[in-house]
Formats: structure tokens, C-alpha cells, sequence
């Protein structure tokens, strides 16, 4: 801008003069200094001087001079044309406020050194401490929000909030958390829950009552939880791992007719947007169907790079309509086999299905499944033994 | 043999013949963009491609393009622009 070349008050001005030549030098001689002098024609020049030397040249205006003055270029004019400018005058007073307000400001927040605790769950407890979009930068680095924060989190050993220009670093510190050991109350022994040839038994605790290969009886004892010590006996919790190869036999039913979902292909998107606890429905209605249909709702946040996220979500409805109609079912479409082995996985502790047996047909309107499996699987469970409390009733 | 004047001698007799005289113009040439003239008078001529300066017992001109006067006072008298040459014109006493 030329402003910014012009060091003070400047005017330019016009000077007609029947020797240009000589009415220069007359006043570059009276000492008034001319700038960015132009010749436009033999009788007229252009030139700049100071807003001073303006008053002494128009005092000194000679027969057959003529002066005239142009324009003004000083900061106060080129600030009065600013200000026709009122747009450009409100953007730069906002950056202004901007430049002095936002280095206050915690604007982005980080969080550092955990390794098991998610960022998300210490950028809540932060948020609850006041360590948030927008929060003062001097609010941040109080001791109180260290010790909010370690209350909040008891997970924490040690915690720590500094900033680095707009940006909030919580520097977190983890402490191992000890599992409390299991108290071993009573005496326990492990029975089997169902009838089978066992296939493998480990005892870690108690006395083992079965070998590899035995066929044992639901209800037998297979690791006793008392120990014969020859004068004593010894009671504890019985442990161990017992595997057989045991029986089952499943029949399943699913019915041969049954309703099925039918879209219109009518769909519809609806849009929100929440702002806080404000929600702002770009839709009229309630949103709900007269007819059946099927609702997804997707949330997205708006989240700023470091994972802290702003409260302003949208929120996005699909709804598509639907009807049901009669429809027969396949054996394919029954799925049977995989729901009975499903099951029976389900039923188990531990183990898996080793062969299986199955029959499928059409019984009354249903579709049966009629199936045997043999199994391995874990059959030992705790039992409680009774009077293990010395005469207390367990 | 040319007769100097009396100030001429009076200086190299007191050696100061590197000093410029009272009255005694001086020009300055900054690269082929500027040129700084003191001790002088009118301006004779102007166009962009030749501005000519008068001065004592003679006239400077200044040769280039986009030539202009950037500054005019009592003392020195700066012309700008992409100059190609300075001639010194002398007059005959």
C-alpha cells in the first residue's frame, strides 16, 4: 500500500506553470522538498511534499502558477478510507480479538503414558475437571485438577496437566492393580456332571478319584476334596481338569411355515443435529411411521485430532418400510444342524463335538432334527460337600 | 595552459583536492538505478529516457528508460529508474 511508503503526512499536487522548469527550482530553493516528481506535459508536473510544505507553496503562489491539490496520503486519510471498508474493518478487529483471546484458550488435548486406560475415559474425567474445549489455560495448570483427576481415576498412580500452547497434555502414570487372591472356603469335591468314559484327568488340588479310560456315573466323585492323611483327614477345595467321551442325543423342531419380512423398498433419511444438550430436527414430525418400519440410527461426533470430542453430533435417521407375507422354510433355511451344534457348544464347560448322527425330516407341519453326537468334553463339576463348616450349615 | 580558479588551487595547495568544492556539483551512481546530484539547478529536460539536469558551468544529462525524479530539493536531486548512461556536459567559459 503506498501509505506505508509515504513516511508522514504527504499531499500530492498538481503545479501549471508557463516554465514548469524554473518554478521548481524557485521552490525546491525556498527549501520545500518535492517527492516522486512527473512530468505529464511542458506546462504540468506532478509531485509530493509534505503536508506542511503545502501551506508555504500555496502562500507563495506566483502570477501565472497553479497550483492544485490532488489527493492526501497520510495515515489518517488512508485509515477514513478504511473505514468505507466495513467489512474488511470487522474481519480485522475479529482477528485482533482472535490473536489476544485464543493463546488463553485450551483448544486441543492430549493425553500421554497410558497404556491400558483409554484416552477416551481420561479425556471424560478431564472434561469433568474443567480440561475441555475452550477452558482457561490458567484453570488447567492447578494443582486441584491433578487431584480430581487421580480421584476420578483410581487407576492412576500419578498425574499431571501441562500445556503446550493450546494444547493440553495430560501425562498420565498407571499403577498395577492387584488381583485379590481367592479365599478357599470349604470342602469341595468335583463330581461328574454326566455319564461318560474319561479321556484325561488332572487333579491340581484334592484327592484323584478316576483313571483314563474308567466309565464313570453322573453324580460319581472324581476328585474328592478329603485327603486320608493316615490319623487325619484333610478337607479342601478339589481343582483339576476331567475330560470324556460322553453321549449326547438332540432333537430340534422348527416350523415349516413362517412369516417373512418383506421391503417396499420405501426409504427414508432423516437428519439431526445435536449441539450440546439442544437437538435441532431437520425434518417435520415427530419421526415416527404410521407403518412398520425398520429404524437405523447412526451418531457421528464431531471430534477434534487428539480425540477429544466437541459436543456437536449428527445425527442420522434411515428408516425403511417393511410388511411380512407367509413363507415355507428350506431344510437349508432352518439352519437346524448348526443351531443343534451351537447348542450343544453352549451346554458344554469345555469341549467339542467329535462325530455326530443326524437325521432331518418333516413331521406335523415342523422340520425335525433327530441327532446323536458323541462328545469330549469336561464333565467334572464343584459339589459342595455337606458338614464341611465343622457343624455351620453352608 | 588552462588558468584554474582560485579555489581549485586553494584546495590542492591545502590538499584537500578530493573534497567536493562549494558550488561544485557531485554526482552518485548506485548500480544502473539511482543517481544522486548535488549542488544543482534546474531541470532542463525530462523525459523518460532522458532527464538533464543544469548545473554549475554546464548540464548532466541522464540516460535510460522509466526514468523519474524522486526527489527534488535544494540540496540533491535523486533520479530512479534503469539508467543506461551519464554525460557531463561542460560549457566553454
Amino acid at each position: 500500500m503506498r501509505m506505508w511508503s509515504v513516511p508522514g503526512a504527504m499531499v500530492e499536487v498538481e503545479l501549471i506553470s508557463a516554465n514548469v522548469e524554473e518554478t521548481l527550482e524557485k521552490i525546491t530553493q525556498s527549501g520545500i522538498e518535492l517527492k516522486q516528481i512527473h512530468f505529464l506535459d511542458g506546462l504540468t508536473v506532478r509531485f509530493l511534499l509534505s503536508g506542511r510544505d503545502w501551506g508555504c507553496l500555496q502562500k507563495r503562489q506566483d502570477d501565472g502558477t497553479k497550483v492544485r491539490l490532488l489527493s492526501r496520503h497520510d495515515r489518517y486519510w488512508a485509515f477514513r478510507a478504511l473505514w468505507h471498508r466495513k467489512v474488511l474493518v470487522g474481519g480485522l478487529s475479529l482477528l485482533t480479538l482472535l490473536v489476544l483471546f485464543l493463546p488463553t484458550r485450551v483448544l486441543f488435548v492430549r493425553v500421554d503414558g497410558n497404556v491400558s486406560l483409554p484416552d477416551q475415559k481420561i479425556l471424560e474425567a478431564a472434561a469433568e475437571c474443567g480440561i475441555s474445549f475452550g477452558a482457561s489455560r490458567r484453570q488447567v495448570r492447578s494443582e486441584n485438577m491433578k487431584n480430581k483427576l487421580l480421584q476420578l481415576l483410581p487407576q492412576l498412580r500419578w498425574a499431571g496437566v501441562n500445556t503446550e500452547g493450546c494444547v493440553a497434555v495430560i501425562s498420565v502414570r498407571e499403577g498395577e492393580i492387584l488381583e485379590e487372591p481367592v479365599r478357599q472356603e470349604g470342602v469341595s469335591s468335583i463330581v461328574a456332571e454326566r455319564d461318560g468314559v474319561i479321556l484325561s484327568c488332572i487333579a491340581t488340588r484334592g484327592d484323584l478319584k478316576c483313571i483314563p479310560g474308567q466309565a464313570v456315573q453322573a453324580g460319581e466323585v472324581l476328585i474328592s476334596g478329603y485327603t486320608d492323611c493316615g490319623l487325619t483327614v484333610t478337607g479342601t477345595k478339589a481343582e483339576g481338569e476331567i475330560y470324556a467321551q460322553t453321549s449326547r442325543q438332540l432333537t430340534m423342531f422348527a416350523p415349516e411355515q413362517c412369516l417373512v419380512r418383506c421391503s417396499s423398498g420405501k426409504s427414508t433419511r432423516k437428519f439431526s443435529l445435536i449441539f450440546g444438550k439442544k437437538r435441532i430436527n431437520f425434518y417435520k414430525g415427530s419421526g415416527i411411521w404410521d407403518t412398520s418400519c425398520v429404524k437405523i440410527e447412526s451418531e457421528y461426533h464431531l471430534t477434534l485430532p487428539g480425540g477429544f470430542q466437541l459436543p456437536v453430533t449428527l445425527v442420522m435417521q434411515c428408516m425403511t418400510d417393511w410388511s411380512v407375507a407367509e413363507g415355507t422354510v428350506s431344510q437349508e433355511d432352518a439352519f437346524l444342524c448348526d443351531a443343534a451344534a451351537r447348542y450343544l457348544q453352549r451346554t458344554m464347560v469345555a469341549g467339542s463335538i467329535q462325530s455326530s448322527d443326524q437325521q432331518l425330516y418333516r413331521s406335523d407341519g415342523c422340520l425335525v432334527l433327530a441327532g446323536e453326537y458323541a462328545c469330549c468334553e469336561m464333565i467334572g463339576i464343584s459339589q459342595q460337600e455337606i458338614g464341611a463348616y465343622n457343624g455351620k450349615t453352608s | 595552459m588552462v588558468k584554474k580558479p582560485w579555489l581549485e588551487r586553494l584546495s590542492e595547495m591545502a590538499q584537500l583536492s578530493d573534497e567536493p568544492l562549494p558550488g561544485v556539483p557531485l554526482v552518485e551512481i548506485v548500480g544502473n538505478c539511482r543517481v544522486l546530484i548535488e549542488g544543482h539547478g534546474r531541470i532542463t529536460q525530462y523525459s523518460c529516457q532522458e532527464i538533464c539536469v543544469k548545473v554549475r558551468r554546464g548540464s548532466i544529462c541522464v540516460k535510460g528508460c522509466a526514468l523519474e525524479v524522486r526527489c527534488m530539493s535544494q540540496q540533491k536531486l535523486i533520479i530512479t529508474g534503469k539508467i543506461s548512461g551519464v554525460e557531463l556536459c561542460q560549457e566553454e567559459r
